[in-house]
């Protein structure tokens, strides 16, 4: 999706240009994992290291990636302007155990807040996404009202167009990472109890169809860095959209990784998109000890062990975000250092040719 | 009689602690002395981890090394995930997961930037060197 706001764009040309990674992961500590060994550890390295206190820290994290000029926000469930910032949750805190201590962090992961304004709050409810048949609510965006989940009739909201991958992936991202013993509610209509697989065959079926046909953009990216940059961890699924194909889709028990290391004698299952603002970049790759000039265009400064929006420098020059184009570096060693607010630290990685 | 044997006896005490204060095996280690022997670990600089369970050498490269402001020091191996993690306050320290009770933690020498801490576990006696260069 597009918005039609002058920042919006200038931040997705610029982060267009810094994730431009090649369609493969590295090595990422996810690799070789399948089944629930696979979510187990995505819950394990994508926690949040914080999560906001304060109302006014997530409106600053909103205002941030979808702030534009006179102090408006753009609503994503209308895509007009809001006069004052105003977010719902995607998967709605009723699902969960009211009394447990993830009831209180899923209402304020910024990652399951998107900016909407009072109609989304009233009428989305804590309903399913789905495909409406009747509508009881349609701005002409988004929609509420009933259709068919595994057979029966409910209540459900249908997502804007343009957002209804961005949505998948942020109930992937809640169900993965706040799984539940018993869901509650109209949860369960999109979720199965435990650990795994998380997702039931509706929400398998559903969010892996939404996923694939609204792939990630440069506004979920920029919102995904806007949020880890305040919460310390990344949206798996938008960062590595192949990861779902891993958990519920066409990979579904194979190993992740293990086609992706740049290794397949096959080569890549699909064919690299182009680099262009249309076709954005489907993963980044975190740090690892050895690049191949050649056949990576840049090193993503992003690793499961280092805080989102640290500052670096490679051999004591000031890096400009969070990746450095190989182009830039000679062949050989070179040492990177970052630091944030709670460490600092330093590795040496190979530039190969 | 006694009192010249006496006097005796002191003027040989005498001589004999004077002597020995004057020896020259002031830096001889002693039988049950706690303090540990020169290793040759303290004349290598570089940032590592030395122990019989892991060993991660900054300079062989894809080494992540850091430090909290706590003062915990880190370090990984990216390739596979190998790491440990030590705090010097506590202290405490940890390899590939696994917590160690410890025996002694001292810092043994400091040296510009640089400090090797010295570490002994207690249920091997393993002597684990971690040499830190904070910048």
């Amino acid at each position: 999706m597009k918005l039609s706001c002058r920042k919006n764009i200038i931040v997705g040309l610029v982060l267009s240009t810094a994730i431009a990674a090649p369609a493969s992961y590295g090595k990422s500590p996810l690799d070789g994992l399948s089944q629930d060994k696979l979510t187990e550890k995505i819950r394990e390295v994508y926690r949040p290291e914080r999560y906001p206190a304060l109302i006014s820290d997530i409106n600053n994290v909103i205002r941030s990636y979808s702030g534009i000029e006179g102090g408006l926000t753009i609503d994503c469930f209308s895509a007009k302007a809001m006069t004052t910032v105003s977010y719902i949750p995607v998967a709605a805190p009723a699902w969960w155990d009211d009394l447990s201590e993830t009831a209180a962090l899923i209402k304020s992961d910024l990652h399951n807040l998107l900016p909407g304004n009072g109609d989304v709050v009233k009428n989305k409810n804590d309903y399913p996404p789905g495909i409406v048949t009747e509508a009881e609510y349609d701005n002409g965006v988004w929609k509420a009202g009933t259709g068919i989940v595994s057979g029966i009739e409910t209540n459900m909201y249908q997502p804007p167009e343009k957002f209804k991958g961005d949505i998948a992936r942020i109930y992937m991202y809640m169900g993965t990472l706040y799984p539940s013993t018993l869901w509650h509610g109209r949860g369960i209509m999109l979720y199965v109890d435990g650990m795994y697989p998380i997702l039931n065959s509706y929400g398998r079926e559903l969010l892996m169809k939404w996923h694939r046909e609204d792939p990630v953009d440069d506004f979920e990216l920029t919102r995904d860095n806007a949020n880890a940059a305040y919460q310390g961890n990344h949206n798996p699924f938008v960062v590595m959209p192949e990861l779902a194909e891993y958990i519920w889709g066409n990979k579904m028990g194979e190993a992740f990784g293990e086609k992706n290391a740049g290794e397949d004698p096959d080569g890549p299952t699909e064919p690299e998109k182009p680099d262009n603002p249309d076709n954005p970049p489907a993963s980044r790759t975190p740090l690892k000890a050895v690049y191949c000039k050649s056949s990576e265009g840049q090193i993503d400064l992003i690793s499961p062990y280092i805080k989102a929006g640290s500052k670096w420098t490679v051999d004591g020059k000031a890096v400009e975000g969070d990746a450095i184009k190989t182009d830039a570096l000679d062949i050989g060693r070179h040492e990177l250092r970052y630091v944030n607010d709670k460490s600092r630290g330093r590795i040496i990685i190979e530039l190969k040719p | 009689m006694r009192k010249t044997l006496l006097y005796l006896c002191i003027i040989i005490t005498a001589f004999v602690s004077s002597c020995s204060s004057q020896s020259g095996f002031e830096d001889v280690e002693r039988p049950g002395s706690n303090k540990p022997k020169p290793s040759p670990e303290l004349e290598d600089a570089s940032m590592r981890l030395v122990s019989p369970m892991l060993r991660l050498d900054y300079n062989d490269g894809g080494i992540l090394f850091s430090i909290s402001d706590a003062g915990v020091i880190s370090g990984v191996r990216l390739k596979d995930e190998s790491r440990f993690e030590y705090d010097p306050a506590k202290p405490s320290l940890s390899i590939n997961g696994r917590d160690y009770q410890l025996e002694e933690a001292a810092v043994v020498k400091n040296e510009g930037a640089v400090s090797w801490h010295r570490i002994v576990i207690s249920e091997s006696k393993a002597e684990v060197f971690v040499v830190f260069e904070n910048l």
